[in-house]
């Protein structure tokens, strides 16, 4: 699904989070939100997701206006930089939340939801942990069930906020690795936000360089890097590489 | 012979102290207590505590109680849930109004609440035509329990509502579901343990309060008599045996509830058990 952004402003009262940002996404795109802290980037996302509601500007979803709509009514798969899993509900119910709380109509039955719930644990490789609860997990495994959760619902768009933010580098390879493959096979829409420049490179195809709530730089990879942005992008990318 | 492996050092001072200062100061009375009812005999004993206007007491206190707990529960529930996540003006005094159930001597509670509901005063003179009766009646002995046990709930809540992360209802509202489905199924089940406490307290408490009671009950016998009065005019009569096997059976009835209070507690953090 296509996601477009057309004027997008938002201030937290006197400070502009968000300042003019239009931007499309093409369907099928992984596109990295990258910049310092501060910037504007994780407001942009949750605006993105309906979780914050933008002061003017419009976000559609493949061509439908969903600004007024809410973060329930948009489902976008999102994820957390803190998991923000379900402490009291087993591995299972986390997965199955969101299939058991849609409307009467177009819940699937048991039985489906129980195939759907395993094939995700496939997916995420954790066979076997179903009937445990959060707090017995690893931070990556944990990760990797809100992932699933957010997949379940079969979202078509993916937002990541900073998902490997609070894991250790190897485990941080590992799952950007094993996200990289996921979007290969699947090319869902997927927009993450990260201020780590190895992260933004390996697993974008398209980055999205943002500092004081506005667009720097828009490219591939290859064109960011080779040099053509403004002072600001010059000297952040020097910071790290 | 494997040495001593406590991480804290004192292990063995500690616990003694702890168990001669429970010993002193909670098992010695009850054990006491039990002594003195056992010496009044098993006949004595069971004529006490099954006398018509006594069992007619326990309705009062325990049934009462119960329904005032539950009130409380949902009140304090929401109380909390404003303290916590709310910020307007006056917050900081009202939640210090809250505790104030804590503080003040019951007696004065009882005068107060005697002052708003008799029928010639403030809330009761209009009350009185519309044929509600509350001082000198059960509706009296609930407001009292209701207002005495109000702050345990609140008390016992608010933390954790304040621990509790935003962004779980993010999730939440991202997989699709609605404000009260994320209140059903996200928010209440991590609150519960708690909630469950501050009821328990509350009822507790509510069992056990006497002082503001009685002043708006009117202690009319067989229909707001409490049971902790039955044992104030035991003492009075001079018939501790009596007054000592009315307090027994409350400590039995006590036990009960604490026992269940803690088999709810930790049926509600079930899942926060690490295996």
């Amino acid at each position: 699904m296509s996601i477009e952004i057309k004027s997008l402003h938002k201030s937290f009262g006197a400070f502009p989070a968000v300042n003019d940002v239009t931007l499309h996404i093409e369907t099928g795109e992984m596109v990295a939100f990258l910049g310092p802290s501060g910037s504007g980037k994780t407001t942009l996302l949750r605006i993105i997701a309906g979780l914050e509601f933008a002061d003017r500007g419009e976000v559609y979803f493949h061509g439908e206006n969903v600004t007024p709509k809410s973060a329930n009514e948009r489902k976008a798969g999102f994820v957390f930089q803190s998991y923000a899993l379900f402490n009291h509900m087993t591995i299972f119910e986390n997965i199955a939340f969101g299939l058991r709380v849609a409307p009467r109509g177009k819940r699937l039955s048991q039985e489906k939801i129980r195939e759907r719930v395993n094939s995700l644990l496939e997916t995420i490789q954790l066979p076997g942990l179903a009937n445990r609860f959060p707090s017995q997990l690893s931070g990556g495994q944990r990760q990797r069930v809100a992932f699933a959760r957010a997949l379940a619902v079969e979202p078509r768009v993916l937002l990541l906020d900073e998902p490997f933010g609070a894991l250790d580098a190897k485990v941080r390879r590992e799952l950007r690795r094993w996200l990289a493959e996921f979007h290969e096979k699947t090319h869902l829409t997927s927009l993450f936000v990260t201020h780590d420049q190895e992260e933004a490179f390996e697993v974008a195809d398209r980055i999205v360089i943002i500092d004081k709530g506005a667009i720097q730089q828009i490219g591939t990879p290859d064109e960011i890097r080779s040099g053509s942005g403004n002072t600001f992008v010059k000297e952040f990318l020097a910071l790290h590489i | 012979m494997t040495k001593n492996k406590h991480v804290m050092p004192g292990f063995r001072t500690s616990v003694g102290w702890s168990v001669t200062w429970v010993s002193l100061l909670v098992l010695l009375p009850l054990a006491a207590l039990v002594g003195k009812t056992a010496s009044g005999g098993w006949e004595h004993f069971w004529e006490t505590i099954t006398d018509p206007e006594v069992v007619a007491t326990y309705r009062v206190t325990f049934g009462i109680s119960f329904i005032a707990a539950l009130i409380n529960g949902v009140f304090g529930f929401l109380a909390a849930w404003i303290f916590a996540r709310y910020d307007f003006p006056g917050r900081r005094l009202l939640e210090a109004a809250t505790d104030l159930p804590f503080a003040l001597p019951t007696a004065v509670a009882g005068i107060a609440l005697t002052a708003l509901y008799s029928p010639s005063e403030w809330i009761g003179q209009y009350l009185e035509p519309l044929g509600i009766k509350v001082a000198f009646a059960p509706a009296g002995v609930l407001i009292a329990m209701i207002f005495i046990g109000f702050p345990f709930v609140v008390r016992a809540v608010q933390p954790v509502i304040e621990d509790l992360s935003a962004d779980v209802e993010e999730a939440a509202a991202c997989l699709g579901a609605n404000r009260w489905q994320t209140i059903r199924f996200v928010i209440l089940p991590p609150l519960l343990p708690a909630l469950f406490t501050g009821i328990i307290m509350s009822y507790g408490r509510a069992v056990g309060e006497y002082g503001s009671i009685v002043f708006i009950s009117g202690n009319i016998p067989f229909q707001t008599e409490i049971t902790p009065l039955m044992i104030f005019q035991k003492l009075e009569q001079y018939d501790y045996t009596g007054a000592a096997a009315l307090g027994f059976t409350m400590l039995l009835a006590s036990l009960v509830i604490v026992l269940i209070g803690n088999r709810l507690q930790s049926w509600g953090n079930r899942f926060r058990k690490i295996a």
